[in-house]
């Protein structure tokens, strides 16, 4: 016979501990820290990182690894000479030649972390920086809107390539971009569409990282797990 | 170097692998907050639960294959706690209460504190910390987790009657210590 649940079975203090207990949910990013976890080891399974939590990290080391093969190899996302071509692999066949400067997620706004690390290359190019009181320092929230709105309208036209172009345009312009979060989701879907997997991956592991509460989090988690695993 | 690429190629191109990801996915999109609770009852601090179901998943993730359908729960739940024993073994500073430690470390809780549900969960790992670990387990699956004794029973890979027995020596252990916490309460109450 089952016996009653203490829960709503019990004295009040007992009803109340298990209450707290049952209520108690992963902190908040947790799960996609979990996925990206998950995601980063299959993608490469002898990634060095055992502290998962500090995955964000970790994705900038590997950023720095995956930056450095880029410009041995070349600007393009091509496979490298060793690696296996499938058919079935958009990653293989990309849609079109990704630009080096979108392959990193320096354009996420964490172009410190990655440049600090010893040894990780800067591949994406500086962003030349416009003496404020120009009239291009000054370029409106509405231009920044309107480039947005234009990169999503590529993207829904599946044109990933000129979705990446129009966001690293977006990233120089606006040296202090109003909308660098929406930006950042929109270029891991652009990258993801693309082909570019484990650019996609790094770069959802450091938008979780610096969003952690972002409204984009499915839309990002979509393109950096769902996408990837659906398949 | 090897390419992230040509692991990812590989993976992509065996059907099988596109099986295995699926069944990953449904784990870690359905079972984390299972393991995040289930952890943090055995123990670990809400920080060390969240690395700790990530080691969980990724332990998943490598030896998928070698998991029957339909026992995925059971080996994420055989992990989680070998897993759980093995980070309290090197975190090294939370270890078992005994009775009279639980009492006097939960003397100055007040009623309205335990309002609080930080406090609440506090208050109900020192309860389960109390129990031996084949007890607490049994209990925070029936009464935390809601599971029906036979699905308990299948997790755990026990007959039911032990199951059974199990829970109600977790329940009488839990009521006893709630008792006694009440009765220390309404003793500091009166003596106001």
């Amino acid at each position: 016979m089952t016996p009653p649940r203490l829960l709503t079975d019990s004295d009040a203090l007992t009803s109340r501990l298990l209450r707290a207990g049952k209520r108690e949910a992963p902190p908040q990013g947790s799960r996609e820290r979990a996925i990206l976890a998950v995601t980063l080891m299959l993608a490469a399974p002898r990634a060095p990182t055992r502290r998962w939590r500090w995955v964000g990290l970790g994705a900038a080391m590997l950023v720095g690894l995956t930056s450095a093969e880029v410009a041995r190899r070349g600007p393009t996302l091509g496979p490298g000479p060793g690696a296996v071509v499938d058919e079935r692999s958009p990653m293989a066949m990309p849609a079109a030649p990704v630009r080096l400067e979108s392959r990193a997620p320096d354009n996420l706004g964490h172009a410190e972390e990655v440049r600090a690390l010893p040894g990780a290359p800067r591949v994406s190019p500086v962003p030349v920086p416009v003496p404020s009181g120009t009239p291009d320092a000054q370029a409106s929230a509405d231009d920044e809107l309107e480039a947005v709105r234009r990169a999503k309208v590529a993207l829904k036209e599946h044109d990933a390539a000129r979705a990446l172009a129009i966001l690293d345009d977006h990233d120089r312009t606006f040296d202090r971009p109003a909308f660098a979060e929406e930006a950042g989701a929109l270029r891991i879907e652009a990258l993801r569409m693309s082909g570019a997997r484990e650019a996609a991956v790094l770069a959802g592991a450091a938008f979780f990282e610096r969003y952690p509460r972002s409204p984009y989090t499915q839309r990002v988690r979509s393109a950096v797990f769902d996408a990837e695993w659906a398949r | 170097m090897v390419s992230v690429v040509t692991a990812a190629a590989r993976e992509v191109a065996a059907p099988e692998a596109r099986g295995s990801a699926e069944r990953v996915k449904v784990a870690v999109l359905e079972h984390h907050g299972f393991l995040f609770r289930l952890l943090r009852r055995l123990g670990l601090g809400e920080s060390a639960a969240e690395d700790a179901a990530q080691q969980v998943l990724c332990t998943f993730a490598r030896r998928v294959g070698e998991i029957e359908d339909g026992k995925e729960k059971a080996f994420l739940f055989g992990t989680a706690v070998r897993v759980a024993q093995s980070t309290r073994r090197k975190l090294g500073s939370l270890r078992e209460s005994s009775d009279q430690e639980l009492l006097e470390g939960i003397a100055g809780a007040g009623a309205d504190e335990l309002l609080d549900d930080h406090r609440a969960r506090a208050l109900l790992d020192r309860f389960l910390q109390a129990m031996p670990l084949d007890l607490r387990t049994v209990f925070v699956l029936y009464e935390l987790e809601e599971m029906t004794m036979a699905q308990i029973a299948v997790l755990l890979s026990l007959p039911n009657g032990t199951v059974a027995s199990r829970l109600r020596r977790a329940r009488e252990s839990f009521q006893e210590m709630s008792g006694r916490l009440q009765a220390e309460m309404a003793r500091k109450d009166g003596a106001r």
